[in-house]
């Protein structure tokens, strides 16, 4: 289906699948992009006349994109969970529009359970930032 | 043995990366870190906060989790280890 082969490895699923597309990705390192329109559900509600992307959706794509990193080069297809989010840190707000370029990169691995600076971009400037702990390896 | 200094130093990392609510006088040195036992009650997600720390820290790395395991047991196991590299 598609030219975008390293998002085959998202297990993550209609309507929950928060990356559109992966500029790069490694075992350290990940870059994706996700479109944020003007029709997502979530702006029906947050906030009717004021639409805002929820802070923990951008969040959840940075966790999205942090799993990709992690179970990147493992075989089949890995889940990985968030463990804990560190500092995060809104600095814009993120509205109907954007594109949110995500980059997340893996500090410390152990065990299992690893440490990610992450960063979320609209047009070069920082919208969130901080640090997220994923734990990967866990059987789709 | 590990020394006294060491231990204060362990201790304090332990408070300060762990956001624990406690004084370094209200940790014993053989308390046990892990567990419901008496102990810190530290889980998975502390474990490798004190990985990070103690390479950032002590430059003192841990292998693997084998390693850990015998490590990361109480205060005066991490100060043996830090003072033993």
């Amino acid at each position: 289906m598609d030219s975008n082969e390293p998002l085959a490895g998202l297990p993550h699923a209609y309507p929950f699948r928060l990356i559109d597309k992966v500029l790069s990705l490694s075992a350290e390192k990940g870059v994706v992009i996700k479109n944020v329109s003007c029709n997502e559900e979530f702006f029906q509600g947050h906030f009717p006349e004021k639409p805002v992307m929820p802070g923990v959706l951008i969040v959840e794509a940075m966790a999205q994109a942090a799993g990709l990193v992690l179970n990147y080069g493992k075989e089949g297809r890995q889940v990985a969970f968030l463990a804990r989010i560190k500092e995060i840190k809104f600095k814009s707000p993120v509205f109907p529009g954007d594109r949110l370029t995500i980059e997340v990169s893996l500090d410390h691995e152990f065990a299992s359970m690893a440490n990610f600076t992450v960063k979320a971009l609209v047009d070069g400037g920082v919208a969130a930032e901080g640090g997220l702990v994923m734990v990967g390896g866990i059987e789709e | 043995m590990a020394t006294n200094d060491t231990k204060a130093k362990v201790k304090d990392m332990l408070i300060r990366r762990l956001r624990l609510s406690m004084s370094p006088e209200e940790i014993n040195d053989d308390d046990p870190l892990f567990g419901p036992d008496g102990g810190l009650d530290l889980d998975s997600i502390d474990a490798l906060e004190l990985v990070v720390g103690l390479q950032k820290e002590f430059d003192s790395v841990i292998a693997d989790k084998a390693a850990a395991e015998k490590i990361l047991v109480t205060v005066s196991t991490i100060a043996d280890f830090v003072d033993g590299q």
